[in-house]
C-alpha cells in the first residue's frame, strides 16, 4: 500500500459503532461508489441497489479490517467493480434478446451538440470499449484514482494499465471524432 | 540535470495518452521530469490534444445520491444498529415504567372496588338531617 490509508481513523470509528463516523463515510463515499455503479451499469436504480450492498458489505468488513493491506477506498472500488460485473455478466445471460438499441456515440460533423447531447455519446462511447479499457478509463478518469490503486483493482501492472487507457483514449477519440488518425 | 530527470518525446506522450492532458492526473514522477518541459510548444501541443478529450469525458455526469439512498445506507451500519438496540432497551424500561403505573392505579381501583359501599362513613347528611338512618 502507498502511504498511510486516510479512511483508516473513520473505519476504526465505525467499527466501535460511532453514529458520526456512518454518516461521514456514507457522504464521502457514497457518491463515489455510486458513480461507478451507475457508469458501469447505465442503470439508476440498479447502481442504487448495487451501491446499497457495497456498504452492507462494508460494514461487515469495518470491524475486521486489517490496516495496512489495503486502502478502504480501493477495496471499495474493488467491491463495486466486481459486483457490476456479475450484474453484467447476469444480464448478458438473460437478456441477450432484449438489447436496447445501440446508439451511434459519433457526432455528425455539422451537430452543434447540447451538454446533454454530448453526455450521450459520451456514455455511449465508453459504453462500446472493451471491458478492461472501460474500467481502466472509470476509474482513472471518473474515480480519479492513482495508478497504483487503479491497477490493483484491475489486478494489472502499472504498464499493463497504461496500456489499456491509452488505447481506450485512442478509441474515444476515434469514436468521438476528435481528430486522430487511425493509428492501432 | 541528471538522466534520470529527463523525459524522452515518447514518453511525455506516452503519458498523456494514458493520463490525459492535465498532468495534475499523472503520477508524480513522470508529473515532475515533465514540469520542465511545458514551455516548449510541442510538449504544450500533445497535451492540448488530450485535453480535448478530456473536456469531453467530463460531459458525462452523473446526479448524486438522494437523501434517502443514503439513509437506507446509513440505517444498515453497525451504529445504527446500536442505536436501534438502546432505542429498543429505553422503550423497554418506558413500558416498565408504564407497567408500574398501570399497576399502581389498577391497585388504587382494585382497593377502591373492594371497599364496602355502604360503609356509613361519611354520614350522608343534609341541611334536612342525618339521612343515613
Amino acid at each position: 500500500m502507498n502511504g498511510e490509508d486516510p479512511d483508516l481513523a473513520l473505519i476504526e470509528r465505525i467499527a466501535r459503532g460511532e453514529a458520526d463516523a456512518v454518516r461521514l463515510l456514507v457522504s464521502a463515499k457514497l457518491p463515489r461508489v455510486l458513480a461507478l455503479a451507475t457508469r458501469m451499469l447505465g442503470d439508476r436504480p440498479e447502481a442504487e441497489d448495487v451501491s446499497q450492498e457495497v456498504f452492507e458489505r462494508a460494514w461487515k468488513q469495518a470491524a475486521r479490517w486489517q490496516a495496512g493491506r489495503a486502502r478502504f477506498d480501493t477495496w471499495l472500488h474493488t467491491v463495486t467493480l466486481n459486483l457490476c460485473r456479475d450484474r453484467l455478466r447476469r444480464r448478458r445471460e438473460t437478456t441477450v434478446a432484449e438489447l436496447p438499441e445501440q446508439v451511434d456515440p459519433a457526432p455528425r460533423p455539422d451537430e452543434a451538440m447540447g451538454e446533454s447531447q454530448r453526455s450521450r455519446c459520451v456514455e455511449a462511447a465508453v459504453r462500446q470499449l472493451p471491458a478492461r479499457q472501460r474500467e481502466a478509463i472509470l476509474l482513472v478518469h471518473y474515480q480519479d484514482m492513482s495508478n497504483i490503486e487503479a491497477a490493483g483493482v484491475l489486478g494489472v501492472s502499472i504498464e499493463a494499465l497504461e496500456s489499456l487507457l491509452a488505447r481506450a483514449r485512442r478509441s474515444l477519440r476515434r469514436t468521438l471524432r476528435l481528430g486522430v488518425e487511425d493509428d492501432e | 540535470m541528471s538522466e534520470k530527470q529527463t523525459m524522452s518525446p515518447e514518453r511525455f506522450r506516452a503519458m498523456a495518452e494514458a493520463y490525459g492532458g492535465s498532468i495534475r492526473r499523472w503520477p508524480a514522477e513522470p508529473r515532475r521530469q515533465a514540469e520542465p518541459l511545458l514551455s516548449d510548444p510541442r510538449y504544450g501541443r500533445i497535451l492540448s490534444e488530450a485535453c480535448a478529450l478530456d473536456e469531453f469525458l467530463d460531459e458525462w455526469t452523473v446526479a448524486p445520491p438522494s437523501r434517502e439512498l443514503a439513509a437506507r445506507i446509513r440505517l444498515g451500519a453497525p451504529a445504527s444498529i446500536r442505536e436501534y438496540f438502546a432505542r429498543w432497551r429505553l422503550w423497554l424500561s418506558g413500558i416498565g415504567l408504564a407497567a408500574a403505573l398501570a399497576g399502581a392505579l389498577a391497585g388504587g381501583v382494585a382497593v377502591a372496588a373492594l371497599a364496602p359501599m355502604d360503609s356509613g362513613w361519611p354520614p350522608l347528611t343534609t341541611a334536612f338531617g342525618d339521612l343515613s338512618d
